[in-house]
């Protein structure tokens, strides 16, 4: 039986890394990327689709979001979806009738179990019934194959999901694709499949799903494939050898070159350029932009200022030098003063 | 310290020449485009090394600038003396300052390590004072004294002097103003005007807007999900009383027994008339009973549609005013976006406004510093000018040059521009002394300083550069001979 393992897609997501023109991109492809999801599953022999929690990212989230998952979870049957609410979406009500290929675990506000047949159970609770399910410590039958499906960090009970014949559990909130499952007790193991794209810049490289294979009781395949439209990539560019704005764009367009132009990249500048370096991180961030989807620069750069080469330094340039460092101030803002400083008295324009 | 002599490998235009250079004033006179500037310097390349660049302009880059012409080695070395001994600098220099190679010997031509490693920062050992004060100090370039533009009091001068960049725009002045040009993209000074955190505050405020709609949206909403609720069980409530086949039988019981009723009551008029009235009225009885049932039935028909219509037309309100307030979550994010960027520029503004005012600071501590030695540096070579007792080159307490001629004061404005570039010179040569106060006395370099001057006033300047060379040993070059020393 082949399973998908998903989580966290969420949909409608607000995506405040991005200007509102690309949020809307973006969240639109987002959803998207859940279409795509349900095609390739129905498409390739899928038995169950397993979203653990956070499908979509608000409570109250636009109807019509609601609406257009149903339908396209309707338009993938016979694949089944089976669904745990998550921290962002526990609230959530769904107008009935629910499609018929969709399956919820609020029923007994702990604990309840699926069987997807084949030998293979599939046992949930929603994020907001934690309490009533955790009461107890879980057994599940020996002789079957047990998949487990929450939504939680760090801060679930493991200890209580131990020794409880569980073979998979399949857990969402933690964004990052665990690549390989960890074991989870002497039996099963657990995994985070992390989100199907990524949306800020939090979320940086591959992101996919996982899709599982049991057979016999085994499970004897399992593999990350991305749908993802876009990825979330950073770079760091290095300007301390810079001489001109014009060494500058050359480092980061010689970095970025291997970048897909559709993906969302971070730009982290650093290094410790010289002070009057004109670095124009506006014009460089139009450059980039000309080029990828979305761009985001991040300047931690911090000049390199010898105080030996100005403390014989008479002119003006020497005495603010030392001006600013005879008062206590924080050494980034000190650093950040002291380069607009000798940018202005070098004669450039101040980046702002 | 005392330049002593100097042989060039290659230099620019220069190759394989030596220089005498022990002398009090040493006079290099030769036409243009003989490499003066160029020997002018290669004297501060001995001392202070070449600086590294990328730039391809060959104005910008001084390696490219005196890369030897005739190719081979680039560098020399220049022999001096200092603090009682006699050393001889060797600088080779490469393509950047790490290809450099720099060797300091004694008289005996055995490698000297009196200055330890810093060899490479000699000229700052020796002088107290880096490659730009240097510049700005004991090297007083062609134009170095133009009468254009010329500040009056010797603050002014003096700051002139002493900033950074050569350019007008530039300089203490120039970079507070540039400075002052970002506040103003950052924060406009006064409406309508917009600095980018202005727009920022404003779209905020937008936004919070936004949100509090949406907020009153969620409140709607939740109150519209009540009355969605009590419909909704209502409806059911409404569904569950089914218009049975029991009730429908009855009614039709009700309109049988009517109709017999009524067609004996017919039929009892002829015969038994006593009977006809109480058969009609039990007839009438079974008819209202039929007709109040068939009404009831008809109410609780017209009260589903209605409720019907009423809910259908409450979830679409719901949906709409669902839909306003989700829109919250973008708003929130976008605020969340926006305020990242305003704390961004507030703390750049911050750095900007904090760097204004220490270079105002540094602006006033530099001159406080050296317009006192400067002012008396000044009054005394202005003593050194004047020529005759009827005439007194005197400056006012705020610096400026007047003349007193014959008892009377006039500024030195209503004078010729010569006059103006010998206060001028003389600010420089008073700066030179004042910088190098605390260290050796400086080897100046003169580089043809005289060439807008006029007859007489070059002959008053020429008098005050050899006042000078009694204690400074000066480079002096020209390409004329009325300039001449």
């Amino acid at each position: 039986m082949k399973i998908i393992h998903t989580g966290d897609v969420h949909i409608g997501s607000a995506l405040s890394a991005l200007p509102p023109e690309k949020a809307a991109i973006r969240k639109r492809e987002i959803f998207e990327g859940f279409v795509a999801l349900t095609r390739y599953a129905k498409d390739n022999g899928v038995a169950a689709v397993l979203i653990a929690g956070d499908l979509f990212d608000e409570n109250g989230v636009a109807p019509h979001w609601k609406k257009e998952t149903l339908a396209c979870i309707a338009a993938a049957s016979p694949v089944r979806f089976f669904y745990v609410s998550g921290n962002h979406d526990n609230g959530l009500e769904f107008i009935p009738p629910l499609p018929e290929n969709l399956f919820t675990f609020s029923q007994n506000h702990g604990w309840y179990t699926y069987d997807l047949g084949e030998g293979i159970t599939l046992t949930g609770a929603d994020s907001r019934n934690f309490p009533q399910a955790f009461s107890t410590p879980l057994r599940l039958p020996e002789n079957k194959f047990n998949i487990v499906m929450l939504h939680g960090g760090e801060e679930l009970p493991f200890s209580k999901l131990q020794n409880g014949n569980i073979d998979y559990l399949a857990l969402g909130h933690i964004h990052k694709p665990m690549p390989k499952a960890e074991k989870l007790d002497f039996r099963g193991v657990y995994r985070y499949p992390g989100c199907p794209e990524g949306r800020g810049f939090d979320e940086v490289g591959a992101r996919g799903f996982f899709l599982l294979e049991i057979r016999g009781g085994r499970l004897t395949n399992e593999k990350f494939l991305s749908l993802a439209k876009r990825t979330v990539q950073e770079v760091r560019v290095d300007i301390t050898a810079c001489e001109s704005y014009f060494d500058v764009e050359n480092r980061a367009f010689e970095a970025t070159a291997q970048i897909p132009t559709g993906d969302m990249l971070k730009v982290v500048l650093c290094g410790n350029p010289r002070a009057e370096l004109k670095k124009d991180v506006s014009l460089l961030l139009a450059r980039l932009c000309e080029k990828f989807f979305f761009v985001k620069i991040e300047d931690i750069t911090r000049p390199y200022i010898n105080p030996r080469a100005f403390e014989n330094d008479l002119t003006e340039r020497g005495e603010f030098v030392r001006e600013v460092g005879r008062y206590e101030m924080n050494e980034a803002f000190r650093a950040e003063v002291l380069e607009v400083g000798l940018k202005a008295l070098g004669g450039e324009e101040i980046d702002l | 310290m005392r330049f002593i002599s100097c042989f060039v490998s290659g230099f620019g235009k220069l190759c394989n020449q030596a220089f005498d250079l022990n002398k009090d004033i040493i006079e290099i006179k030769a036409k243009n485009g003989s490499g003066k500037t160029t020997l002018a310097a290669f004297l501060e390349s001995m001392l202070f090394g070449l600086e590294g660049s990328r730039s391809k302009s060959v104005e910008d880059n001084a390696r490219l600038k005196y890369e030897p012409w005739q190719g081979g080695a680039f560098g020399g070395s220049l022999t001096f003396f200092h603090a009682g001994k006699t050393y001889r600098l060797e600088r080779k220099f490469g393509k950047t300052p790490s290809a450099d190679s720099v060797r300091l010997y004694d008289k005996n031509n055995a490698p000297c390590y009196d200055f330890g490693e810093n060899i490479s920062r000699l000229g700052e050992l020796l002088l107290g004072v880096n490659r730009e004060t240097y510049r700005k100090s004991a090297y007083i370039p062609q134009g170095g004294v133009e009468s254009e533009g010329f500040p009056e009091d010797t603050k002014t001068r003096l700051i002139a002097l002493l900033s950074t960049n050569s350019e007008k725009e530039a300089g203490a002045g120039g970079a507070i103003k540039r400075l002052e040009d970002a506040e103003k993209k950052l924060r406009a000074k006064r409406a309508p005007a917009k600095g980018k955190l202005d727009e920022i505050e404003g779209e905020l405020e937008r936004l919070n807007r936004a949100k509090a709609e949406c907020e009153r949206a969620a409140g709607e909403a939740r109150e519209e999900k009540s009355h969605v609720r009590v419909l909704q069980a209502k409806l059911a409530e409404i569904k569950g009383e089914k218009d049975t086949s029991k009730k429908k039988k009855r009614r039709g019981v009700f309109l049988v027994i009517f109709l017999a009723l009524f067609a004996l009551g017919v039929l009892s008029l002829s015969k038994l008339p006593a009977l006809a009235l109480p058969i009609f009225a039990l007839g009438v009885g079974f008819f209202t009973a039929f007709v109040v049932g068939k009404k009831q039935r008809s109410d609780h028909e017209t009260d589903k549609e209605r409720l019907i219509a009423e809910l259908a037309r409450r979830e679409m309100q719901l949906e709409n005013l669902e839909g306003q307030a989700c829109a919250f979550a973008d708003y929130q994010a976008e605020e969340e976006r926006l305020t990242q960027e305003k704390a961004r520029l507030e703390k750049r503004l911050a750095a900007i406004q904090a760097a204004k005012e220490l270079l105002i600071r540094a602006r006033s501590n530099m001159a406080s510093c050296y317009l006192a030695p400067v002012e008396k540096k000044c009054k005394e070579y202005a003593q050194i000018l004047s020529e005759s007792e009827s005439e007194t080159l005197r400056l006012t307490a705020e610096g400026a040059p007047i003349i007193e001629e014959n008892g009377s004061l006039k500024p030195l404005a209503h004078y010729s521009a010569g006059a103006k570039d010998l206060i001028g010179l003389c600010t420089r040569l008073a700066l030179a002394e004042a910088a190098f106060e605390k260290s050796s006395p400086p080897v100046l370099i003169l580089d043809d300083p005289l060439v807008n001057l006029d007859d007489e006033t070059t002959r008053r300047a020429k008098r005050l550069i050899r006042t000078l060379s009694k204690k400074y040993q000066i480079v002096y070059f020209t390409c004329k001979t009325e300039r001449s020393l």
